[in-house]
């Protein structure tokens, strides 16, 4: 098909404005999937996804859409993750694309994430169509939000679509929007192959399926390929695109969205980013904006029946097959055995995989609390990273330490402006800005150590803004700071996993609110516990767990037997989620109690 | 012959930390459930080995609710056998305890939970020592000399020296039998709804500790892990219990174990007088039998008796809980004596970490 009917696009939004829903719409009335096979939104296909109402993996599915004028054209639907930790791999799908559906919800506004979305589409050039949805709640107000989106964003916004994803209102006029307003893609057919891997899935089958943008010029079967970055070479042994379905075509042209397979067993070999080229007549440059992505996120994972450490590996093994951005390697720990320090892009990629462990492989975890990579420069000059506190040198061999810190912007309607100030500062954030994105609403500007928001900042800014804040953050770097490495002593022995690493001005605070927290946590034991905090073997806090004098329930009679039993069977339950570290039995959520910050 | 317990669901009051089976006292309701009972045990064809009437209260029926219903109790009764009711001292008087002699009860086991006023109003009690005193003398005028009483410890706002000075009233009560209840607070109890916390675990320890010495030296055994008594003065009916034999439960909220079943009767009053029982029953795999022998059995201080769980399972305890019977003796929480598995001291205190070793 000739390339001027080919129009490449991606939905954009805020978490719950209705992406997968109008993508869902858009495949049914494009009748790319007939009504009874409709799974509710069928791009999301893992179950975790669709639980949790947000997409993690990339797809992107061929509709083909008789317009108003006459014409079929072949619209390319490439759907992007809605998350935070996944901002390159939404850069990169937004590569692939000329346009961007952009979707604001009519009662909601716009929000962090709908602005950091709109600068990622920008910065790639697209064509941002506004889309006003959710006209059907009551508390709708299309007017504002279209005077919100021209102020803020500085798009006009008079002509967007106002629409129902949910009831099906006007989502043809989307369509007609896209096929009006995007661009078609204007590579050249003859040109050196140029083609961008937007994501990738792995198939036991037939190895990795890549799924590419061709830039310029073609691909077909049996074409000898080169991934720019990585190196590797292949041989194209099948071509096709989705609808969603698999179908499979002799060649992916020019402009054209599709996948290829070319056994590739290794999913190192495919970076998202990366570009694919032909051997023979290699592009001169791989196309721009390839970065190699480093979990910013790490944490010890254990199994807490140890004889499941080799499963745990495969569990691993089998994930990193479909998802090169989680890294892992073996790890010891005094306190915890065998296990991995896992590395992930964010604390939701964090969560996924462990969820996905527990669940599709039947693994009971212990995860440490999550740090970040710090960097250690030691007295001799040398710089280290530490992805794991425990491991952080003796406090003579160090110099310095600096932490990552992100920019986090945080739009909030103004009277909790406030509040939110008193976290971040909290949070040991800086502040830098503040403007006015309305009458009411407001945009608040931190800088902040990645370190302070990796655990519950999300959940501590929705309590104190009623929920009415949204938070977006990227990475600006690393700042030296007064960081020292805390310890934790259980019956006076140091749990390496529950090591910190802190700032000095916060320790004391911060060292007596996790003993407390421990002594919430950690079941009384038949001897009493001493929990104490200790930076270089200084205490700074100390809690006496008392010890428990009786385990035993006083009256039981004949129709007490069941339920007796049934208080025994729940605690048996509890002791099988608990490891014993030294002497002392410590349940799994206490070692994430590191990071509360439940200090006020 | 089995053991046989009858549940009466009413009560006069309803108690903060109860959450068995019980409504207020109705006159009408408690003539249609009482029709139910009688039909039911009706039904027993054998002679019981003991009975006892629990609930609620007993004692919150009118006295010819009472004499009616200890009178469809005769088909299974025998002279010698122990016959029990339960009694709230706020609702027993003479003539309830004319009626329950004349009926057959030779053993009564009385809810005094404390003698402090200001803790028998946190659990909406009204009864003076004096008035305790009358109560038995009372009965054993009529005959019923055999009495246990209930006492509570961790009530909220409950010292050690109140609680001292209850045993020592105890002790010097004409009784035979005391049970001791920790104060539990159970989800569907008022105390529950009410977010009531439990005493300081520590203190509930000593108050425990403490009565189990002080009973000892004036004379009850701690023959089970809440019940002391004068020396032949345990509690047949509950050992039966203990010794995992099969019993009958009769009336709304009673269960009942017979043939490796477990049956729970309905909890709903209304379907039981409509309906009946309405039984929802467990059927009783070995393992389910073997494990709560144990359970109940090391409640005692006798313990378990091996050769009985041999004739029950035809098979040798050790091929079954081997390893964790080994573990404890060894960490000195059971000790096998004289043909029994039974528990240490420190075994008694900390028993729910030994059973699970054995689930």
């Amino acid at each position: 098909m000739d390339q001027k009917y080919i129009r490449n696009f991606s939905i954009i939004a805020h978490i719950d404005h209705g992406k997968s829903t109008l993508a869902d719409r858009i495949l049914e009335l494009t009748e790319t999937v007939e009504q009874r096979e409709m799974k509710e939104q069928l791009l999301d296909s893992m179950d975790l996804e669709r639980e949790r109402g947000i997409t993690i993996k990339l797809n992107a599915v061929q509709l083909k859409y008789l317009a108003d004028d006459g014409q079929e054209y072949i619209l390319h639907l490439i759907d992007t993750p809605g998350h935070v930790d996944f901002t390159y791999e939404v850069s990169r799908s937004l590569a692939a694309c000329e346009g961007a559906v952009l979707i604001v919800d009519a009662a909601q506004g716009i929000e962090a994430q709908t602005l950091a979305n709109v600068y990622l589409a920008l910065d790639n050039d697209l064509e941002i169509l506004p889309v006003i949805n959710k006209i059907d709640l009551p508390s709708a107000q299309p007017d504002i939000v279209i005077q919100e989106i021209e102020n803020v964003i500085g798009l006009p916004a008079e002509d967007a679509p106002l629409i129902s994803a949910k009831n099906g209102l006007h989502i043809r006029d989307v369509l007609e929007d896209i096929v009006k307003h995007v661009p078609a893609p204007s590579g050249d057919p003859q040109a050196p192959l140029q083609a961008l891997v937007f994501d990738s899935l792995y198939d036991a089958y037939r190895g990795v399926i890549v799924y590419v943008r061709v830039k310029e010029g073609e691909i077909n079967i049996g074409d000898r390929i080169r991934f720019m970055a990585t190196g590797a070479e292949y041989e194209v042994l099948e071509v096709g695109v989705r609808t969603p379905k698999e179908v499979r075509k002799n060649k992916l042209s020019c402009g054209e969205v599709g996948w290829l397979s070319a056994s590739i067993k290794s999913i190192k070999d495919v970076r998202v980013g990366d570009t694919i080229t032909h051997v023979a007549v290699p592009a001169a440059q791989p196309l721009s904006g390839y970065r190699v992505m480093n979990p910013m996120v790490y944490c010890g994972l254990y199994p807490i029946d140890s004889s499941k450490y080799n499963d745990l590996r495969d569990a691993l093994d089998k994930l990193q097959l479909n998802d090169a951005s989680l890294h892992y390697e073996a790890e010891t720990s005094q306190a915890l055995g065998f296990g991995f320090r896992c590395g992930f892009l964010g604390l939701l990629h964090m969560d996924v995989i462990q969820e996905r462990i527990e669940r599709e492989y039947h693994i009971d975890l212990i995860a440490t609390a999550p740090s970040v990579v710090y960097h250690a420069y030691l007295t001799n000059g040398e710089m280290i990273s530490i992805d794991n506190p425990s491991m952080l040198p003796e406090v003579q061999k160090i110099d310095h330490i600096e932490e990552p810190f992100v920019k986090a912007s945080i739009m909030t309607p103004s009277e909790y402006v406030g509040s939110i100030m008193e976290l971040c500062q909290k949070k040991r954030g800086n502040y830098k800005d503040m403007v006015y994105i309305d009458d009411i609403r407001m945009n608040i500007i931190y800088e902040l150590p990645l370190g302070e928001i990796v655990y519950d900042f999300f959940d501590k800014l929705k309590s104190c803004s009623k929920g009415y804040a949204s938070f977006d953050y990227e990475l600006i770097g690393y700042q030296t700071n007064k960081l020292s490495k805390m310890d934790i002593l259980l019956n006076g022995e140091v749990v390496d996993a529950l090591s910190t690493i802190v700032h000095k001005d916060f320790a004391y605070p911060r060292g007596k609110a996790i003993c407390e927290k421990l002594k919430t946590l950690i079941p009384r034991q038949q001897f009493e516990i001493p929990v104490q905090a200790a930076i270089s073997g200084k205490i700074v806090a100390r809690t006496d767990i008392k010890s428990l004098r009786k385990n035993v329930l006083a009256k039981c009679y004949g129709g007490d037997i069941s339920r007796k039993k049934k208080l025994l069977e729940k605690q048996k339950e509890g002791k099988k989620r608990m490891k014993s570290v030294g002497s002392v039995e410590v349940p799994q959520e206490a070692f994430m109690a590191v990071l509360s910050m439940d200090d006020d | 012959m089995k053991a046989c317990y009858i549940h009466v669901p009413f009560c006069t009051r309803i108690c903060a930390y109860c959450d068995f089976t019980r409504c207020r006292y109705q006159a009408s309701l408690a003539d249609k459930w009482l029709q139910r009972v009688c039909a039911d045990l009706q039904l027993q064809d054998d002679s019981f080995s003991s009975l006892y009437i629990g609930g609620g209260t007993p004692t919150s029926l009118s006295n010819t609710q009472l004499s009616v219903l200890l009178a469809a109790t005769g088909r299974g009764r025998n002279d010698e056998m122990e016959f029990t009711i339960e009694a709230n001292p706020d609702s027993l008087d003479e003539q309830k305890i004319r009626i329950m002699a004349k009926g057959g009860v030779n053993r009564i086991s009385l809810g005094v939970q404390t003698f402090q006023s200001d803790l028998q109003e946190i659990i909406a009690r009204r009864h003076t020592v004096k008035e305790i005193k009358g109560m038995l003398q009372c009965l054993i005028d009529h005959g019923i000399s055999n009495i246990s009483i209930d006492l509570m410890y961790g009530l909220p706002s409950q010292t050690m020296e109140k609680w001292k000075k209850d045993l020592q009233i105890a002790v010097s009560l004409p009784i035979h039998h005391i049970s001791l209840y920790a104060l539990t607070i159970e989800e569907n109890s008022r105390f529950g709804r009410e977010g009531v916390c439990n005493i300081d675990p520590q203190l509930e320890a000593d108050m425990y500790e403490y009565a189990i010495s002080y009973l000892q030296e004036h004379g009850f055994w701690q023959y089970e892990i809440s019940n002391f008594a004068k020396p032949d003065y345990e509690a047949k009916h509950n050992i039966a219990y203990w010794k995992y034999e099969d019993f009958i439960g009769i009336g709304c909220g009673a269960s009942g174990k017979e043939n490796h079943m477990r049956y729970d009767n309905t909890r709903n009053l209304h379907t039981y007088i409509t309906e009946g029982a309405m039984p929802s029953r467990t059927d009783l795999s070995k393992e389910d039998e073997m494990f709560e022998m144990v359970m109940m059995s090391l409640r005692m201080k006798k313990g378990l008796c091996l050769k009985r769980f041999e004739t029950c399972f035809a098979c040798h305890i050790e091929d079954v809980y081997g390893i964790s019977i080994q573990k404890h003796i060894e960490q000195g929480n059971l000790m096998i004596d004289d043909g029994y598995l039974k528990t240490t001291y420190q075994g008694m205190l900390f028993l729910h970490d030994v059973l699970i070793d054995f689930m």
